[in-house]
């Protein structure tokens, strides 16, 4: 999936923009994260932000994309610091049980291999295109892609063989 | 599960919430919610675990010291000094000219600074508005610090629209001025590490144009006029270094890259007499960062670590005790040896060990240290103090003050 620069000259066409990445969007941010909350917080502000700027933003669906991902991957240092005294997130939400099982294993990897292994994987992004978002270079990305997958095959497997 | 992609399909079930749906235009529709429950807070908490461990990559570089090995460094203590915030997230670390050099990326892009840290006292010494950082987030390269200035490699943008990614560039600092006293544009890329000496300036650039690929720019050392420019049959590399009389660098296998992935386990040999790519030496295990100084070639096993010869030769130093932790870093002490810092078998612990430039191990201590520097991304050696500095992802840089006893 190739992110197209496309000028933002109205409300339709963010809304065409929301309407064709927005579901993905959201999953993927859920994916990165492990929060609904905290996935539907971070795309609220990018598509207000989107709508705020209006014509200033060229390249809409690649911004929204960045944006929401680093509004989502501010609240890390925050998040952490909840836990860390024992306060953690207490939402509960609904979800299949084999996405559970991969958002868990996401939860193993770092911030970096998570992110680029769900912007691959899921969202299908180009390298190229990943690292704009997440502004890093093409190489950087290609590393923690490597070491996702590698840490990321095995705990699928090992969920795979779990009895249900 | 052969395929990541289609186990990530399962995510196009996950309900997307009312508040969401509610900004979507009419046209996409809420869909039905499962009754699986649990609480995502669990997922969270595994965070904490993944940025225990998140500490892979590293490297020390340690340019141009004489040849020759010098007497073990004896029994010594380790003690862990205060973490000093720097900002936004280290990536690469150098000591010289009596400071330590950071290299802290902010999330949202320039302007940038390269960071001046006064070893002795963890002050800010000066905070240096530069035109580009070392490009690799995690495992330094790119920053080089010399008699004659600090100097950095990475890419500058491209204005939206004029094509990929950005410009290669190197520049370097004047640490009596702590400004950039010289620039040099290298064109479509991102310059990825570089290496100096006597000869040139060489720096290992991903191209951008015309086709993507691996070279290494080659600059004269007084003039800065590029000498040559010199392509790798790789799609992937992490550094660029001097050994043996030889240009080398570090990354993947030709035609080793599975959908993108890397597999870091050859040199390639580029002699500089003719600038040209000579051949290439299998390592003994693949391995994102290598510690050279110029005398050496150390990398990471599974047990220990490996010596590496300019002829392949491959001499082993078990790490007794270390073997399911070996090893988080290593770093070049400068003189044909290397600092290892590793997990310590009890919790909360780490491990230091020198081993000599004759792959002697004559020095370990552990220390108990905070979490947080278990997660360290980039490591220096400061031969002056004794000190070895971690870099932390969040935002700080720590001292492990080696003590002789």
């Amino acid at each position: 999936m190739a992110l197209e620069p496309i000028l933002v000259t109205s409300q339709d066409a963010a809304d065409r923009a929301f309407r064709e990445h927005g579901p993905k969007l959201w999953r993927s941010l859920l994916a990165f994260r492990g929060d609904p909350e905290l996935a539907s917080d971070a795309m609220a502000e990018a598509y207000a932000q989107l709508l705020a700027r209006g014509p200033a933003v060229h390249a809409h669906e690649r911004w929204v994309w960045r944006a929401a991902f680093r509004i989502a991957a501010g609240e890390l240092k925050g998040r952490r610091r909840l836990l860390t005294h024992g306060i953690g997130a207490t939402e509960s939400y609904e979800m299949p049980e084999p996405a559970l099982d991969l958002i868990e294993a996401l939860g193993q990897l770092s911030p970096n291999q998570r992110a680029t292994v769900v912007l691959r994987s899921y969202a299908d992004l180009p390298t190229k295109e990943i690292a704009r978002i997440l502004g890093m270079s093409q190489a950087t990305v290609r590393v923690h892609l490597s070491q996702a997958r590698r840490r990321l095959r095995p705990m699928l497997e090992e969920s795979d063989e779990r009895p249900a | 599960m052969s395929d990541l992609r289609e186990r990530f399909r399962v995510l196009d079930d996950v309900p997307v919430p009312d508040r969401i749906v509610s900004l979507l235009p009419p046209s996409v529709s809420p869909r039905r919610r499962t009754s699986s429950v649990r609480r995502i807070g669990t997922i969270v908490a595994a965070l904490i675990v993944a940025a225990a461990s998140f500490a892979i990559l590293l490297r020390a570089v340690r340019p141009g010291p004489p040849d020759g090995h010098r007497p073990g460094v004896g029994p010594f203590s380790v003690r862990v000094g205060p973490a000093i915030p720097v900002g936004n997230a280290p990536n690469a670390l150098a000591y010289g000219e009596g400071a330590l050099w950071v290299s802290a990326l902010p999330a949202e892009g320039p302007p940038y600074e390269l960071v001046r840290v006064d070893p002795v006292t963890g002050a800010i010494a000066a905070r240096i508005e530069v035109p580009a950082l070392p490009t690799w987030e995690v495992g330094g390269g790119g920053l080089i610090a010399l008699p004659d200035g600090v100097w950095v490699t990475g890419s500058v943008d491209r204005s939206e629209g004029a094509g990929c990614c950005g410009d290669a560039i190197v520049y370097r600092i004047d640490p009596a001025t702590n400004e950039v006293a010289e620039r040099v544009d290298l064109g479509p890329g991102s310059g990825a590490d570089l290496w100096i000496d006597d000869r040139g300036v060489w720096i290992l650039i991903f191209d951008d144009a015309p086709e993507p690929g691996i070279s290494v720019v080659r600059l004269d050392r007084a003039s800065l006029e590029e000498v040559a420019r010199i392509s790798l049959p790789t799609d992937w590399a992490k550094q660029v270094f001097a050994f043996d009389g030889s240009i080398w660098v570090h990354g993947n296998r030709e035609g080793a890259s599975e959908e993108e992935g890397v597999v870091p386990d050859v040199l390639f040999q580029i002699d500089p007499a003719t600038n040209r790519y000579m051949g290439t030496v299998d390592l003994p295990t693949e391995e994102f960062s290598l510690a050279v100084d110029g005398t050496s070639v150390w990398q990471r096993a599974s047990d220990g670590v490996i010596r590496v010869e300019p002829d392949g030769t491959r001499t082993r130093v078990p790490l007794d005790g270390m073997e399911a932790f070996c090893c988080t870093h290593i770093a070049s002490d400068g003189t044909g040896g290397i600092w290892v810092v590793a997990r310590a078998d009890e919790p909360g612990r780490v491990q230091v060990v020198h081993v000599s430039a004759g792959a002697r191990i004559d020095g370990r201590a552990d220390a108990v240290v905070p979490d947080a520097l278990l997660g360290s991304v980039a490591i220096a050696f400061d031969p002056e103090h004794r000190f070895l500095w971690l870099a932390q992802y969040e935002d700080t840089v720590t001292p492990l003050r080696l003590v002789a006893d």
